[in-house]
């Protein structure tokens, strides 16, 4: 694949590095000169240096028709214009940006770039989530948020204890995915009897997620 | 009457430099209620002595001072910061997700023209606009001759 990356400093770095090992078609374009012999002497990959957001400089680095632009500087607006230029001038297929300011995520897609993604909002989603739940609890977001995966291990007090799966009042939008039961991975199904000291690996909508917990654990949602 | 409610409705006007500074003036001295954005707050002091519209520091590309300045009820919006990124990102912001009728943006680079084509969205070329005037003086100073 053909890929660009715009700006950013150690973030351009690591990317280069890990997408080299996946044999990508690499070019990287940023504005600092020193930066870019830096790049240049440890790289064997098109260095473009120059300011991402003109359109001379994006032709120059000939990115036409590239499969992915992944825009890293430091400026949001910078990085917009940036990703727009690479769709609507030079018809990059996938464009994916970073931004400091987590307001802008859903204002960038729906002004059309693809993936925008937001250190500070990841961040701030997850001590969240993990403050607003119990410390044996682990979850993770996916689909901006919408759908969780939870991670909780059932103890003697709760009430699923002894119970078939298909016997506690789960609500809809939940599965329990999988019961990790010492070193055994078990797929479960209605029949399945959870005991205590198993952990649960399950799937849910964001929504519904503090109430599958407390039906579990048997504490008031 | 539909006239009061129209006047009523804010305009927009983001960076306070030589050129948003008049433009917020002369919308105030019009009876309009404007609100002018800016990072700087020495950027105010180029505000004539007549504008009677409303200040604000800030990013405006940042959501929560769009819509403190009532960005919702906007009637226009003229983005004329510094930066070209900036004045195409607020643009689109006001046209495409707000939907201001009339949204008015600053380039300094011709080559954005590209990026705004499409949307309800106009443009001012200072380079363009300094070029004809440019033309004009020099071809009547020729005809002098």
């Amino acid at each position: 694949m053909k890929i660009v990356i715009a700006g950013g400093r150690n973030k351009a770095k690591f990317l280069i590095e890990s997408l080299q090992k996946k044999s990508h078609h690499l070019i990287v374009i940023h504005p600092d000169q020193s930066y870019c012999d830096n790049l240049a002497s440890d790289y064997q990959i098109p260095i473009i240096y120059g300011e991402p957001t003109k359109k001379y400089v994006l032709e120059d680095a000939d990115i036409q028709g590239a499969d992915v632009l992944i825009a890293l500087t430091a400026n949001d607006a910078d990085n917009f214009i940036i990703c727009q230029m690479a769709q609507k001038l030079f018809f990059v297929k996938k464009v994916v940006c970073v931004v400091t300011n987590p307001g802008n995520v859903e204002i960038f897609k729906n002004l059309g770039v693809h993936t925008v993604i937001s250190a500070t909002y990841m961040v701030a989603k997850l001590i969240e989530q993990s403050s607003t739940i119990e410390n044996l609890i682990q979850s993770l977001s996916i689909e901006d948020g919408k759908v969780t995966i939870n991670e909780i291990t059932v103890t003697e007090q709760y009430p699923v204890v002894n119970q078939k799966i298909s016997q506690i009042p789960f609500p809809k939008d939940m599965i329990i995915s999988c019961v990790i039961r010492q070193t055994c991975l078990l797929i479960p199904n209605g029949e399945t009897i959870l005991k205590s000291g198993d952990t649960l690996i399950f799937v849910s909508i964001a929504k519904i997620q503090d109430e599958v917990f407390s039906i579990i654990t048997g504490g008031k949602k | 009457m539909f006239f009061t409610k129209w006047k009523a409705r804010p305009i927009l006007v983001m960076g306070c430099g030589w050129f948003g500074s008049r433009v917020a003036g002369d919308l105030s001295l019009k009876g309009y209620s404007v609100f002018v954005i800016d990072k700087d707050q020495t950027a105010f002091r180029k505000l004539p002595d007549h504008f009677s519209g409303y200040e604000i520091i800030g990013d405006a590309t940042d959501i929560r001072i769009l819509e403190r300045a009532e960005i919702q009820s906007a009637q226009m919006v003229v983005a004329a910061t510094d930066h070209d990124s900036i004045n195409c990102l607020i643009s689109q912001m006001a046209s495409r997700i707000y939907h201001i009728p009339k949204v008015y943006v600053r380039f300094h680079d011709p080559e954005n023209q590209k990026l705004i084509y499409g949307y309800q969205i106009e443009a001012i070329y200072p380079s363009e606009l300094t070029l004809q005037e440019f033309n004009r003086i020099a071809f009547l100073s020729e005809v002098k001759e």
